[in-house]
């Protein structure tokens, strides 16, 4: 009976499709932080908001705030919390004296990722670390993230970072060492069939974001937004395909998600990704 | 009592009534059989009772179990001269020789439990039932009382179709699922008894629906139509009483503002029912197939070839047909079968066969005949309200198998309202107790995995409720309907 009951149980969690509920993002505060190699802060402001121009809609209030190497990253949180922003533009190395560390954003940045909850763009930087700001705004926008299903925050700001008629790839990887670990248990248990079950998991782990990705698609649609939504679900590594991902579809703008209950794990993987990905503005949401 | 331990006893118990009905008479009337012989097999018969009903704490299997209560009732009856060997005799004339357990046994019985549960295990592979379920969810829009009305009459509808079991697992995950999905986790128990409480009134609702009904059916002689017709003002009665008291009760009310209904109707609607179907055209196939089962059921006795062949011939001809469809995997579905539960029916058979020759079942029905000398309205109703009280506690189909032997025996027409009294009292006496019926059995056995607290006598206390009503209706209902004739 206990088989019957999950089977059932089973048929019907999986008829329950998950759908996304779409909220418009709306930016009224921003806060331009930049440290000496961004050069006249009042110029990297005006670069920055020519970059992210499709923010005009709401008519947001920019603010800038130039740190230096000796600024205290207290002092730093406590200006930003009293601003209250809705979004944080930001860059590698932040307030660092050694300028292009290989394998980190910076303290300040760090802090910044790991403490607040407001949406953070860390501007890409060139060979010697000096910030750069892109000269048009993103035109394709990729979502990075092996939990995509019913992150509907991390599609509505990817949407909301969307020009009209531009391109948002929301890309899935299912990462395929996680899989063959849990695969290699399952093959040592006999009660379960091993073909069918690495068969009906892989379905299974793809077909919930590709049906959650199809729900995006209409309910953004349905919100007005004229986009162009395209995805890509697989299994693959993730840090290494997400890369390979940018390059292959030539993206502008990469949107990762911070803000979990498991923020460290979310936060680790997005690490990766951004402290390899340094030609492209990120967005971590 | 495990879910499957109260059918399958039940189913054999009567199934092998049946049986012994064609094949036990010379013995019954060949032999004198003293007091003291009768109750030693009155003891083994409750003995074997009384160990099917503790099935999981001696781990063992309730096919072994009765099984080994078959073999010894065949070696003490043979050493006592009990049972009549000899040669067969067929329509024809031609002597055959057979084991004497082998006519014991009603494969009628067998063939329609066998045959109508791999048609609706494959037919349920169709994801036609959980494509009913869902379609019924939406329609609800979320608002509790609708899903509760719908998702009753679902429970009613599926009992009838399938089996109790199978209904309670299919609507009770249903259940499960979707106030989880409303937030509505509070309702959970109101509902999920609720549900447990009508497979029992939707049991009742054809010939097939539940053992007791093909067994009292059978031996009654009662065709599919004419029970349909005489048990379905009852069921509609009852599932509606049963759906009004659990309003009350469990204090389950509409949503009150439009913006819960507007949310609510939004979180049902991202249910997809076509999700469970894998192939459409099997999906209509099956939903045809169930239709002509159904009809073909109907008119059994009076389709030609059908009307010889029997109700398990019909049961095992639609599983064919549809097994066609997956004859590649047909063992899957064969694997499927409940053997344990088939095993049981066929040894409990041979004990009640054995019982009959040693006139236990004789016995048993002078005090029946106590019950009925009561009157025209204390006789059925005490009958009816006894048959309740004892299947509470005990199988509900050995009782129903014996209360109809004891019926036909003494030469009760198929008009009788004492045969309804049986199949009333007998399946929803299954509603008092949670151990009452294999379905209330898995209602709370889902109570339990999803963390509610309900304990036996909780059970007990919130059940008796509906179950008297459901017995007082069902009482009321068979007087009534043998005063105006409709019996």
């Amino acid at each position: 009976m206990t088989d019957r009951l999950d089977q059932f149980a089973s048929l019907f969690k999986s008829a329950d499709k998950p759908t996304m509920v779409h909220d418009d993002i709306v930016v009224r505060k921003v806060i331009v932080v930049g440290d000496e190699s961004v050069g006249n802060i009042d110029t990297h402001l005006a670069a920055v908001r020519q970059f992210l121009s499709l923010l005009d809609r709401d008519n947001p209030a920019w603010q800038a705030l130039a740190v230096t190497t000796t600024s205290a990253v207290s002092s730093i949180r406590e200006v930003i919390r009293g601003v209250a922003p809705d979004l944080i533009i930001a860059h590698r190395d932040l307030g660092e004296s050694a300028r292009r560390t290989e394998r980190s954003l910076g303290v300040i940045l760090d802090e910044l990722l790991w403490d607040s909850p407001t949406p953070v763009i860390v501007l890409p930087d060139d060979e010697s670390g000096k910030a750069i700001v892109p000269a048009q705004p993103a035109r394709r926008v990729m979502l990075a993230t092996d939990h995509l299903t019913g992150d509907n925050t991390l599609v509505d700001y990817g949407a909301r970072f969307t020009p009209e008629d531009g391109s948002l790839l929301m890309a899935h990887i299912e990462d395929d060492a996680v899989f063959a670990h849990y695969m290699g248990a399952i093959e040592r248990i006999p009660d379960i069939d091993t073909a069918v079950a690495r068969e009906r998991i892989r379905e299974r782990l793809l077909e919930t974001p590709r049906s959650y990705i199809e729900s995006c698609v209409n309910v953004l649609r349905g919100a007005g937004l004229s986009i162009h939504v395209e995805d890509v679900v697989r299994f693959g590594h993730r840090v290494r395909d997400y890369e390979h991902l940018v390059r292959e579809h030539g993206i502008e703008l990469l949107c990762l998600h911070t803000d979990w209950d498991d923020a460290p794990a979310r936060l680790g993987m997005a690490y990766m990704i951004a402290t390899r990905c340094r030609r492209l503005p990120l967005l971590f949401v | 009592m495990t879910p499957q331990t109260l059918p399958a006893m039940v189913n054999a118990f009567a199934a092998t009534l049946l049986a012994s009905e064609t094949t036990s008479a010379p013995a019954v009337h060949g032999h004198h059989v003293s007091i003291g012989v009768t109750i030693f097999f009155g003891a083994l018969l409750a003995l074997m009772i009384l160990t099917l009903a503790f099935e999981e704490k001696i781990h063992a299997k309730k096919s072994i179990i009765t099984g080994v209560y078959a073999i010894v009732a065949l070696l003490v009856a043979t050493a006592m001269g009990l049972l009549p060997f000899g040669e067969l005799t067929n329509p024809w004339g031609e002597a055959i020789k057979m084991p004497i357990y082998i006519p014991a046994v009603d494969w009628g019985v067998i063939t329609i439990i066998f045959g109508a549960g791999l048609f609706v295990d494959v037919t349920s592979k169709s994801g036609i039932f959980t494509w009913i379920a869902i379609r019924l969810t939406k329609a609800s829009k979320g608002d509790p009382v609708r899903l509760l009305t719908y998702y009753g009459v679902m429970t009613v509808l599926f009992s009838a179709m399938l089996n109790n079991v199978t209904a309670m697992i299919i609507v009770g995950s249903l259940s499960v699922v979707s106030l989880r999905k409303l937030k509505r986790e509070s309702m959970l128990l109101g509902f999920l008894l609720t549900e447990g409480l009508l497979t029992n009134v939707g049991g009742l609702l054809t010939l097939i629906s539940s053992v007791p009904n093909i067994i009292v059916g059978q031996i009654a002689k009662i065709e599919f139509l004419t029970f349909l017709k005489i048990a379905a003002p009852y069921v509609v009665i009852a599932t509606f009483a049963t759906l009004w008291l659990a309003k009350k009760l469990f204090g389950i009310r509409r949503l009150a503002s439009e913006q819960e209904r507007a949310e609510a109707e939004a979180l049902v609607a991202t249910f997809d029912e076509n999700d469970g179907i894998e192939s459409q055209r099997f999906f209509y196939f099956s939903a045809i197939a169930g239709i002509l089962f159904i009809l073909a059921l109907c008119f059994q006795s009076v389709l030609p070839l059908e009307k010889e062949l029997g109700m398990g011939f019909v049961a095992l001809f639609f599983a064919a047909i549809v097994l066609v469809v997956y004859k590649h995997e047909v063992h899957k579905f064969y694997a499927a079968v409940d053997w344990d539960l088939l095993g049981f029916f066929a040894a409990l058979f041979v004990v009640i066969n054995v019982m009959e020759h040693a006139q236990v079942l004789a016995w048993l029905g002078k005090g029946i005949g106590r019950l009925i000398e009561l009157g025209d309205v204390g006789g059925p109703a005490a009958l009816l309200a006894g048959a309740a009280g004892a299947s509470s506690v005990t199988d509900n189909i050995p009782l129903a198998a014996m209360l109809a032997k004891i019926l036909g025996a003494a030469g009760h027409p198929s008009d009788s309202p004492l045969w309804w009294c049986v199949i009333f009292g007998a399946n929803l006496g299954g509603n008092i107790t949670p151990i009452g019926s294999a379905s209330t059995v898995v209602a709370v056995t889902i109570i339990h995995r999803e963390k509610l607290h309900l304990s036996f006598g909780g059970f007990v206390k919130t059940a008796i409720v509906f179950a008297a009503a459901q017995i007082a209706l069902a009482i009321a209902y068979v007087l009534a309907a043998a005063a105006i004739g409709w019996i």
